[in-house]
């Protein structure tokens, strides 16, 4: 017969083929993880890992410390989704340190929480890229994300006509 | 004195094929150190450059709406400015990034500030009528004194100018001029006066600058969105000036500072909002201006105007009765002056 659902522990496989082991209920932050369950059944789970091919190792390691963080919390209805997306780019600040990881581990965090349908965590991924971005000028967001300023003078001369007053802040 | 012993097979040897055995000197100096760890950097970062801008590039195009969506009106203008891909991502999706940066920061301010009705969506056969001669009705109402001094002409052959998207236009205007003077009104300077009859060149400057500005928010949903942002700002501060004016004993909207990311904070209950600005001088005690609304005590919430493409409709209806009735007189008093003349050669 299978656990007590509070109390079940199950095995999660990295794409490197590593298991992490976690409660169910943390694992279960994860959407697509909570309907793997609900389809085959306490039993399968026990029994075998559930395979996360689109993950490697230390981003699932990542994805789990934030689950496990977050075991508590409420799962978000799209009504109090929006609530919180009032709130624009406000981060937690225990999200806000957790998020303090360099720009490749960040974006994959960002496409993890999405394969695995976490919202919260998308959320915060999502939020973090907005605030780097938020009150910067140009020249300053390309230095933060490397981007090739590939304008001519003249294109950006005109760019700048077109955005008269646009920017002023 | 030793004699110098004679190498025996150095004969032999010039006969045998040669081998290189020379090897390359290793450079070891402190300054070819220092090229290398320049070349190994420069090469470091060079990869990291690729890799990061493939990193945001590189998002599956929801998930970069998502981020985009959270950004204010002008940290997307600017992002635009960064990369020709960025800028054509961006004003590819301009109108649905709009759409969405204004549910979620400016959903009342949308409400209160509408943008005229653009001439290439009013039915053809009406167009002329807004831009013909009995337009000089309106170009009167242009003419008021405040008008003249804050509120620069309409494009007539852009957009519609019926009544309603006139007012439109109007309020637009306001938050131009009234952002503008936002650093003056804080530190309680007063506003240049200008005489009566006179253009000054600066201001002149300034109603061309109002004009293009909105202008060019009517055919971009991003810039409009950008007007928006502006106006909570100068509702914010102004907001903020009143409040700390311990004179100004009005009642003012409650507004912490994390309430002024999004313009929830109008949503309660507060002063009326309503007062057209007529003239700069309005400003100094100008704490929020959102027309078109007015507070419904029995419901305690604000009420918008219900289906305002309605009363654009409403207005363009009556320009067509109004330029049939004139026809019709005029076509009447011809025939009276037609017969008159008839009656006159006869007699």
């Amino acid at each position: 017969m299978a656990a007590d659902k509070s109390s079940q522990r199950v095995t999660l496989a990295s794409n490197e083929g590593t298991h992490i082991e976690v409660d169910r209920v943390v694992a279960e932050r994860s959407m697509l993880i909570k309907n793997l369950i609900e389809d085959l059944g306490d039993d399968a789970i026990e029994s075998q890992p559930i395979p996360i091919p689109n993950v490697n190792d230390p981003v699932l390691r990542k994805v789990v410390e934030w689950c496990e963080h977050h075991r508590n919390d409420a799962q978000t209805s799209a009504d109090d989704d929006n609530d919180n997306r009032k709130k624009t780019t406000d981060i937690d600040e225990w999200d806000q340190k957790f998020m303090q990881v360099d720009q490749e581990m960040l974006f994959e965090i960002i496409l993890a929480a999405n394969y695995l349908d976490i919202k919260a965590l998308l959320d915060v991924g999502c939020k973090t890229v907005a605030n780097m971005i938020k009150g910067k000028s140009p020249e300053e967001i390309r230095k933060t994300f490397n981007i090739t300023n590939d304008f001519t003078p003249e294109e950006e001369e005109q760019i700048r006509r077109e955005n008269e007053w646009a920017e002023d802040r | 004195m030793k004699p110098r012993q004679e190498h025996p097979q150095k004969e032999d040897d010039d006969l045998l094929p040669r081998q290189d055995t020379t090897q390359n000197l290793e450079l070891r100096s402190k300054r070819t150190e220092r090229q290398r760890r320049k070349r190994e950097k420069k090469a470091g970062s060079l990869t990291r450059a690729a890799s990061d801008t493939q990193l945001l590039l590189g998002l599956p195009v929801e998930l970069l709406t998502a981020i985009l969506e959270l950004l204010r009106p002008s940290d997307l203008l600017a992002l635009a400015r960064t990369s020709r891909v960025l800028h054509g991502f961006i004003f590819a999706n301009e109108a649905d990034l709009a759409r969405r940066v204004i549910r979620l920061r400016y959903p009342i301010l949308e409400q209160c500030f509408l943008r005229p009705v653009l001439m290439r969506d009013i039915d053809a056969a009406i167009q002329p009528l807004l831009q013909g001669s009995y337009r000089a009705d309106l170009a009167g109402i242009q003419q008021w004194p405040f008008a003249r001094i804050s509120i620069p002409s309409p494009d007539y052959a852009l957009h519609c100018t019926c009544l309603t998207c006139l007012g439109r236009w109007n309020a637009l205007c306001v938050v131009v001029d009234f952002a503008h003077w936002q650093d003056v009104l804080d530190n309680g300077e007063p506003i240049p006066d200008i005489a009566p009859g006179t253009s000054p060149k600066w201001n002149q400057d300034l109603l061309a600058r109002t004009r293009r500005i909105v202008l060019a928010a009517l055919t971009s949903p991003l810039r409009y969105a950008r007007l928006l942002e502006v106006h909570l700002e100068s509702t914010r501060r102004s907001v903020l000036r009143h409040s700390r004016n311990k004179t100004d004993r009005r009642p003012h909207y409650r507004m912490t500072t994390d309430m002024a990311e999004t313009d929830a904070f109008l949503g309660q209950k507060g002063p009326p909002t309503v007062e057209f600005p007529y003239s700069r001088e309005v400003y100094y005690l100008l704490e929020a201006f959102l027309p078109t609304r007015s507070w419904l005590t029995s419901q305690q919430r604000w009420g918008y105007i219900q289906r305002p493409d309605e009363w654009h409709q409403l207005d363009l209806d009556l320009l067509v009765r109004m330029v049939s009735l004139n026809r019709a007189s005029q076509d009447a008093h011809v025939d009276q002056d037609s017969a008159a003349t008839e009656g006159n050669r006869r007699c």
